[in-house]
């Protein structure tokens, strides 16, 4: 290629890129691919384009205190999970918690996120590195000196411990009617809230306080 | 939209109802979702459903943990 042609196509990588900060809707199903454990025969599976996760991508782009009540495999842990890694991968400063009930568990859903971040072409990867290690997934700038990153996903287990010892900029909850003590950790989300971060609790039905949030029975 | 739902809580959640209806190849009036659903729901107690898949809270409060547990052989009769 001569130089024109690679500035070009630079100038055609860096809109795309730009496109894809703006719209989540369009990155997610252009670029986010996911993992289909009961196919083994597609190693990256792209979102099928359908209404309702569309739906629940508008859903929570309006909203930042979202509890989303579901049928079981409706795909939304995947979705979510995707959603973080975008918001964590296109902007800055973000520290964004998954929460699953055991620390293995939310390691998994970590692992979701590299996974639709390695699924990435190139030209998406190399200008946000990642670097996945148990429970946490890293952004750095490229060949940047600055060695901190600029966000992080972090995996965590249920309780409010963690939470409250850093004021983060987004909480997913998966799972969330089936964690023990869901009402504390929302409870030690209220700083977050407050300072403008996002929460979002994601459940098929189990009696509890998630049950009663949905039925708003908690004044 | 079928099988969604929107409603805002007074403590200002925003909730979203996700029913296995709003996906077309699940939904039972479809070709492909009928046969999804008549796989999806073997083996599984009605109650269990209901909850899973149906979103009921209360479904299995009650229930026996095994329902498909025959009644009379828990019976011990004296003679």
């Amino acid at each position: 290629m001569n130089r024109q042609k690679l500035e070009l196509h630079a100038a055609l990588e860096e809109k795309e890129r730009r496109r894809c900060a703006a719209d989540a809707e369009y990155w997610l199903f252009k670029y986010a691919k996911t993992r289909d454990e009961h196919d083994p025969t597609v190693t990256a599976k792209p979102f099928p384009d359908k209404e309702y996760i569309r739906e629940l991508i508008r859903f929570w782009l309006r909203g930042k205190m979202n509890l989303i009540e579901k049928s079981r495999q409706m795909m939304c842990s995947w979705v979510l999970c995707s959603l973080y890694l975008w918001d964590a991968q296109f902007h800055t400063n973000r520290l964004n918690f998954l929460s699953s009930k055991k620390e293995e568990d939310s390691d998994r859903l970590i692992q979701r996120c590299f996974t639709i971040w390695g699924n990435q072409p190139v030209f998406l990867r190399a200008v946000f590195p990642a670097e996945y290690s148990f429970c946490h997934l890293k952004f750095y700038r490229p060949g940047g000196e600055i060695v901190l990153p600029y966000s992080e996903l972090w995996g965590i287990a249920q309780g409010p411990d963690i939470i409250r010892q850093h004021v983060g900029s987004a909480l997913f909850i998966d799972e969330g009617a089936f964690q023990t003590d869901l009402e504390s950790l929302i409870g030690a989300a209220k700083p977050m809230l407050s300072g403008g971060g996002r929460l979002d609790i994601v459940s098929s039905a189990s009696p509890g306080f998630f049950e009663e949030l949905a039925e708003d029975r908690v004044a | 939209m079928k099988g969604i739902s929107r409603r805002r809580t007074k403590l200002g959640f925003n909730i979203l109802r996700l029913h296995y209806t709003a996906d077309p190849d699940k939904d039972p009036a479809t070709q492909v979702g009928k046969v999804w659903y008549n796989e999806a729901r073997k083996g599984m107690s009605a109650a269990r459903w209901a909850q899973e898949f149906e979103i009921d809270y209360g479904a299995l409060s009650g229930q026996l943990v095994f329902p498909e547990w025959d009644d009379s052989n828990a019976r011990c009769s004296l003679s």
